[in-house]
């Protein structure tokens, strides 16, 4: 269930934030891609520390006027789109966060 | 977004060539780099090239700036004694690292650490699919061997491999076995007719060209735009896909390079020293150097020379290779020239 997993980057990309948008290469087909203003931040979020619900009360947080399960079912979608894509694992562990 | 234009038109430097050392441990017979004096051994890294410290700073400047795609070359970029700890600290900073190469030092400690590490490519020079010809050209006897194995290893991990092939008089007639070689290792393959100069202003290099019609035979082969990828030779190709707002390329616009030195010209191509990352940040350089801005504000409507021409049509001019062959990067370039006469011929007569 994705649900209980720790979302994380796949270590095969390459990525910068660009003017705000995230520009993803995923470095098995060399393939660019660009992110919206949602993708963008679920993938800084996306650090093997957190879970989608974690994520969705974080942007929850900064898009108070939204709602939260329609931002969670939002996040839902969009890991599901970046995992098919290569971009992102999922993890059963919590990555050890560093100090 | 279609992040190119993006770039293109907010000056990001999304793409940026370094190549960390002049040194090699071959005599390529067509090589553009100026070599300093008799280094062509392994070993610590001289003075006048960037140290560790100086490139991971300017990879963080690079990132900061919007690098995404870093290209590592030489010179042997194997002969840098830290390669593996630069392409760590890239890899860090999440750049897509290529790496230029001619494959014959590469060991297993560092073909496993470019798998761990996730390369986005490494590109290796072949010249041809018979030893004897490849090493005629790069002068070392043996290395044909070296690198054909290690492309074989690379392949074996997993790593993704493009043999670069400079197509000349010398090696013409191996081009499609070369293809054939690539296709049986596994490798994508690229093809380039176009042989520069050398960076110090010798044009010894350029008797190897092709002669025009060999040239017009090769446009004419798919093999030679890597079969059925389709792909053409790199070095026009920025202009054919990448032009925006009519300028000339996107030299200084999205892309840079940076000497093993330090200075930053606007391309690989185009050795124009628009300042050293040693006297500034890449930041400064980069939007505030005159050289770079000069660059920028040039359009196709400045180029003069060309507007009568029968070829304009099949012309991709590159402005690095008119500076340098011909000293004016707004004037015509006999390469292109060279180029575009064999491919409009072509289209003549072939129909
Ligand atoms: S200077 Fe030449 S090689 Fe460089 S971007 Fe322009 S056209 Fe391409
Ligand atoms: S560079 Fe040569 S082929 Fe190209 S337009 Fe100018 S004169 Fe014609």
């Amino acid at each position: 269930m994705i649900d209980n997993k720790y979302i994380n980057r796949n270590e095969k990309t390459a990525s910068r934030i660009i003017d705000g948008q995230a520009v993803i290469m995923t470095l098995e087909d060399n393939t660019l891609h660009t992110l919206n203003e949602i993708g963008s931040m679920i993938w800084e979020l996306s650090d093997g520390v957190r879970s989608i619900e974690d994520m969705a009360a974080i942007i929850h947080d900064e898009h108070k006027m939204v709602d939260y399960e329609k931002i969670r079912t939002d996040c839902q979608a969009f890991v599901k789109e970046l995992l098919s894509k290569g971009m992102l694992i999922l993890q059963d562990n919590r990555t050890e966060e560093k100090d | 977004m279609d992040i190119l234009a993006h770039t293109m038109e907010k000056k990001i430097p999304f793409a940026v060539q370094i190549n960390l050392t002049r040194r090699c441990n071959l005599r390529c017979i067509h090589c553009c780099v100026e070599k300093r004096d008799g280094e062509r051994r392994i070993g610590k890294t001289p003075d006048h090239e960037l140290n560790l410290e100086e490139i991971n700073r300017i990879l963080e400047q690079l990132a900061e700036a919007g690098c995404l795609v870093l290209t590592l070359s030489g010179g042997e970029v194997l002969l840098r004694e830290d390669l593996i700890d630069i392409i760590r600290y890239a890899r860090t900073l999440d750049f897509a690292v290529k790496v230029f190469t001619n494959g014959t030092l590469l060991g297993t400690k560092e073909i496993d650490a470019f798998q761990k590490l996730h390369l986005q490519e490494v590109h290796v020079s072949l010249y041809a699919a018979n030893a004897k010809i490849h090493d005629g050209i790069t002068g070392v006897p043996g290395s044909w061997e070296k690198t054909v194995k290690n492309i074989r290893q690379m392949r074996e991990k997993g790593i993704s491999v493009k043999i670069k092939c400079p197509v000349m008089r010398q090696n013409i007639k191996e081009y499609r076995k070369v293809y054939d070689l690539a296709t049986d290792l596994g490798a994508g393959c690229a093809f380039d007719p176009v042989i520069t100069m050398r960076d110090d202003g010798n044009k010894d290099t350029l008797n190897y060209r092709i002669a025009q019609e060999d040239l017009q035979m090769v446009l004419q082969d798919p093999v030679f735009y890597g079969g059925e990828k389709g792909e053409r030779p790199e070095n026009i190709s920025c202009l054919i896909t990448e032009i925006y707002d009519d300028v000339l390329c996107s030299a200084g616009h999205n892309i840079c390079y940076i000497s093993p030195e330090g200075e930053v010209n606007p391309c690989v191509q185009l050795p124009i020293n628009s300042g050293n990352l040693r006297d500034h940040d890449f930041n400064w350089i980069w939007h505030n150097s005159p050289d770079m801005l000069n660059i920028r504000q040039m359009r196709m409507k400045n180029v003069h020379g060309c507007k009568n021409c029968d070829y304009l049509s099949w012309c991709a001019r590159c402005p690095g290779l008119a500076y340098l062959e011909d000293g004016d990067l707004l004037g015509h370039s006999s390469a292109a020239c060279w180029l575009a006469k064999a491919k409009g011929n072509k289209t003549l007569i072939g129909g």
